[in-house]
């Protein structure tokens, strides 16, 4: 009699036998055969071990992003315009999450957001700050104007959802009881949950409350030396709006483009990029040209009160983009330092 | 066709987060991407889901290898900065795991592409004819070549743990 294959023991273990016929051969066989017995012992040991080795290695999920986000980023569309940005060619460009999540969940474009978010607000949320986050989405998904689904399909022939037009009416709001974090001493906080908590609290508030920009002092120090670090360590002058908290700093993935978030005090918040060049005075590469139209996008979103303003200083493009009006973005550019 | 993206999010997102993780080696960068996948089904809204999804992660995953070098001087950067905010126990325990997810990181290496794709697919929970799917491989050929590919891992992994063993 046949000895059982590596691959049927191994389909065996994995379960992945289905037909009847087989199963009772194969264990026909392993009840008469010690040798494939032993084998089957061995691959089982493998098989576990192998399981370990990459549970070892991976990564905990934590919460992803509640559903709802994803929904607002996916009809909010990083669609590349054609023309001026791939410069002919006709380039699909992606903006990572980390600022698909800032960037384009601002323009808030509409759909039937609501539909699916409902009973799902805690949905993929172990940590705090996803319910209330889900929250915070809701709330400018559903005060939206209608939107336009993206196109970025990497097979062909795939259809794309139809968008819904319409805005649903806003869901109500309980102020987020998050203080902490917000008021952290901290200057720069990098990818963690304080600054989410943060970013949380500043999407929370509706942009129909900007009214009167004032600006709100932090201790100089306080900041100053972790500043001065990220220029050292980036090995450009790093720019920032003086006298306000970052809620957070990030470079981009592919290190063209360096990001920072302000919480204005009335509410909201504002996003200065800054574009870092590969040597001083070249043209800006492809990539921040794509991440800076990432934040013109938000152009787009100027019915729900987005502005963008765009400076250079020294040489260095800077974006700011908010929900501000455009003389309080210029009010604001005049903050601009550099360390 | 109908499709239950929102359960199909709660149930692939820890998946898929995995399955990246194993290739991108950056937790944080990892479930960027994972979300990143959603967003792009949701666009596109693709007949077949899971296999969809884990193409779309497998091209994500390679065009971030491309930028691999560049990004980690700066993904460095970042690492510093959440380090000092972190209590010195935590940073011993994170060392020790870092230590282990390299030596997991540096036998999978030792792969060749195809068994590894085959073991981090299954390791996703994928089926063998949804990893048939996504490799090419013939349905029957799976469970040979994943069990090559386990047999590989755990033997380079204990390879690696001995030398460094015998040099420490």
């Amino acid at each position: 009699m046949r000895h059982v294959a590596d691959g049927l023991l191994n389909a065996w273990l994995d379960g992945e036998l289905n037909d009847a016929g087989e199963i009772a051969v194969l264990e026909g066989h392993l009840a008469n055969c010690a040798s494939c017995r032993a084998r089957l012992e061995a691959e089982r040991q493998v098989r576990q071990r192998a399981g370990e080795l990459l549970s070892v290695s991976s990564a905990a999920p934590l919460a992803g992003a509640p559903f709802s986000e994803l929904v607002a980023r996916a009809r909010a569309g990083a669609e590349p315009r054609t023309g001026p940005v791939g410069g002919g060619r006709g380039g699909r460009w992606w903006v990572p999450a980390s600022w698909a999540a800032s960037v384009l969940l601002a323009l808030a474009l509409g759909w039937n957001a609501r539909d699916l978010l409902e009973g799902r607000d805690t949905a993929a949320g172990n940590g705090q700050a996803a319910p209330r986050r889900a929250v915070a989405v809701a709330d400018e998904v559903a005060t939206a104007a209608a939107g336009e689904s993206g196109d970025d399909r990497p097979g062909a022939g795939v259809q794309a959802p139809s968008p819904s037009a319409g805005a649903a009416p806003p869901v109500p709001l309980a102020p987020a009881p998050v203080q902490a974090a917000a008021s952290s001493p901290e200057g720069v906080v990098v990818a963690g949950a304080a600054a989410r908590q943060a970013e949380a609290v500043a999407r929370s508030r509706p942009a129909e409350a900007v009214a009167e920009v004032t600006f709100q002092a932090v201790p100089a120090e306080a900041v100053a030396p972790t500043w001065a670090q990220l220029a050292e360590r980036i090995g450009v002058p790093v720019y920032r709006l003086e006298g306000m908290q970052a809620l957070s700093v990030e470079v981009a993935g592919d290190s063209t483009v360096l990001r920072s978030v302000y919480a204005l005090p009335a509410g909201g918040r504002v996003e200065l990029l800054q574009e870092i060049p590969r040597r001083p005075g070249l043209a800006p590469s492809l990539p921040a040209e794509a991440r800076m139209e990432a934040a013109a996008a938000m152009d787009a979103g100027k019915a729900a009160g987005a502005h963008v303003l765009r400076v250079e200083r020294d040489g260095v493009r800077l974006t700011l983009a908010g929900e501000l009006s455009p003389d309080e973005l210029a009010r604001l550019a005049e903050r601009l330092r550099s360390d | 066709v109908s499709i239950d993206w929102a359960r199909l999010y709660e149930e692939l997102y820890p998946k898929l987060v995995r399955y990246l993780h194993h290739k991108v080696w950056d937790a944080e960068r990892a479930r960027e991407l994972a979300q990143e996948v959603f967003v792009r089904a949701l666009r596109s809204n693709p007949d077949d889901p899971r296999a969809w999804l884990f193409t779309v992660a497998a091209n994500l995953a390679r065009d971030e290898a491309r930028m691999v070098i560049r990004r980690r001087r700066h993904l460095a950067l970042l690492r510093v900065e959440a380090e000092s905010a972190q209590p010195p126990e935590d940073a011993a325990a994170a060392l020790e795991a870092e230590a282990r997810q390299e030596a997991v990181r540096r036998a999978l290496e030792c792969l060749t592409e195809r068994d590894r794709d085959v073991l981090l697919l299954w390791d996703a929970g994928l089926s063998y004819a949804q990893i048939a799917e996504r490799t090419g491989l013939a349905a029957g050929a799976v469970g040979t070549t994943l069990g090559r590919a386990r047999r590989r891992l755990v033997e380079a992994h204990t390879g690696l743990e001995e030398s460094h063993a015998a040099r420490g």
